[in-house]
């Protein structure tokens, strides 16, 4: 195994059989970013990601950093000062620099100073640190080495006023293009905004709430574990609490409330049926509102099989410009009473093609995230943003006669 | 400086917020000149307002609770 082979040991968070997901895309990470060969010695990368843990409170980590700098036959009192605090221990100026560049960007989000290209990997580094971070509390390891006990490392200093702030976006986009398993990976576990700005000054970095991260476990984990076991009570509370919101999305994509109901019921059922393979991936109501969505596209083909789920779709650039270019009055939805309001959106969305009505339902309706939706509907990032953009400008396009300054506000 | 095309083909992401910086800003340098896009941005983002805000495809307590239960009976049975 490649950790054993580079560090001599596996770590016990890492020696779990078989290994979640999570756990196995931070040993690509690792290996990407820290084993393979690039500008930065290897012993000062783990210095790094040993700083970092550092900053950041994660003593896990910093255990094993730790004892792998020793291994690698650094001095003991040069990597415990450096564990200390770093600018006053004896190390090299290029290290420094680097250690300074990670840390500052870890903890407030910029850097001083001039960057170059060894600063890429430093990026790619607090990009891993962040991710170990997320990975390790939940799964809450016992430590390899030690005890050890977290000093504290006051934030570095940027009041020098003579000292520009730089943003890292660039770096970080650099440091994403380099090393697209970086991006792979955090896109796919932990929020990108984590690296976009939010850098934590804790060790576990504070989700947008959208999709389900390592750190935001699932409000239903309780409630499934229970109906896994056939505790039909505890899946009841399940139907209660997300009963409407299946609903809302099965009649919102079927446009028939008879339909709606039937399929909902089905997809109750069938989640029941299928709780044992409910892997936890997502979150629960996500995967329940996919079993739902697919049942309710399976219908909308029952109804009209020579109809693809593709009809009614524009191709290509250009194919749809937006016409009725009459402003909006500040206050459409004053314009009318609530029912009537309900119903002109009901009829309006019921018109859309099914594709680019099931993501305005999802996105605008459920209001689930970009990538849930996408999630729900099977279709990558770009895909689903396109339907959603040309059903909300569709329905743009349906609603203006009612909405515009000039009209009399009738209901066609 | 950009065109509406190129408005246009950036207006999914202004419409969710997910816009780098710079981009932002240009977009919004177009709007401030140009009348047919900022009245289809403005539009479309009252739009995404209405349906959100609109309950639409709501079930009450009344329409509600006969079909949850309906749903656990149908779990109780034996497995047909």
């Amino acid at each position: 195994m490649k950790l054993r082979e580079q560090w001599g040991f596996v770590p016990n968070l890492l020696q779990r059989e078989p290994l979640p997901e999570q756990l196995a895309s931070a040993v690509s990470l690792i290996d990407a970013v820290l084993f393979k060969e690039s500008t930065v010695p290897r012993m000062s990368k783990e210095l790094i990601l040993m700083t970092l843990a550092v900053a950041t409170g994660n003593t896990y980590w910093v255990g094993i950093h730790l004892q792998v700098l020793l291994l690698m036959g650094m001095p003991e009192d040069t990597v415990l000062a450096a564990a200390r605090d770093f600018r006053t221990a004896p190390l090299g100026d290029n290290d420094k620099a680097l250690l300074k560049f990670a840390v500052e960007a870890a903890t407030l989000g910029r850097y001083s100073g001039s960057a170059d290209e060894r600063f890429t990997d430093a990026v790619a580094l607090v990009g891993l640190s962040i991710y170990l971070n997320a990975v390790t509390k939940p799964a809450d390891p016992v430590p390899d080495f030690g005890p050890w006990t977290h000093p504290s490392v006051p934030a570095p200093d940027l009041c020098d006023p003579s000292i520009a702030i730089e943003p890292l976006e660039p770096l970080i986009e650099r440091a994403f293009t380099e090393r697209p398993v970086l991006r792979d990976t955090l896109w796919r576990a932990a929020d990108v905004a984590l690296l976009r700005g939010q850098f934590p000054k804790t060790d576990f970095p504070a989700t947008t709430g959208s999709s389900q991260t390592i750190c935001d476990p699932d409000p239903d984990g309780a409630l499934v574990a229970s109906a896994r076991k056939g505790d039909t009570k505890a899946f009841e509370e399940l139907v209660h609490k997300h009963g409407r919101r299946v609903y809302r999305t099965l009649a919102g994509i079927l446009g028939d409330q008879e339909e709606a109901r039937d399929v909902m019921q089905d997809t109750f059922l069938k989640a029941f049926r299928r709780l044992n393979s409910f892997e936890g991936r997502s979150r629960f109501s996500t995967w329940l509102i996919t079993i739902g969505t697919n049942a309710a596209i399976e219908k909308l083909r029952e109804r009209r099989p020579t109809d693809s789920l593709d009809e009614g779709l524009t191709d290509g650039e250009g194919a749809f410009r937006p016409r009725l270019l009459q402003a909006w009055g500040d206050s459409p939805e004053q314009r009318y009473g609530k029912l009537q309001m309900k119903e002109l959106v009901q009829r309006e969305v019921r018109r859309l093609p099914v594709a680019y009505r099931a993501a305005v339902v999802l996105r605008d309706i459920e209001e689930l995230s970009t990538r849930e939706a996408a999630e729900v509907l099977g279709l990558e990032v770009p895909t689903l943003k396109s339907r959603l953009l040309r059903g909300r400008l569709l329905l743009r396009e349906a609603l203006s006669p009612h909405f515009a300054s000039t009209s009399k506000g009738a209901l066609a | 400086m950009i065109s509406c095309r190129d408005f246009m083909d950036e207006i999914g992401n202004y419409l969710e917020g997910d816009l780098a910086e710079e981009v932002r800003r240009k977009l919004e340098a177009h709007l401030a000149h140009c009348k047919s896009c900022t009245v289809i941005c403005d539009s479309a983002l009252k739009t995404i307002r209405v349906v959100t805000e609109s309950n639409s495809f709501e079930l009450d307590d009344a329409e509600f609770l006969p079909l949850a239960d309906k749903i656990m009976e149908r779990i109780r049975l034996p497995r047909d």
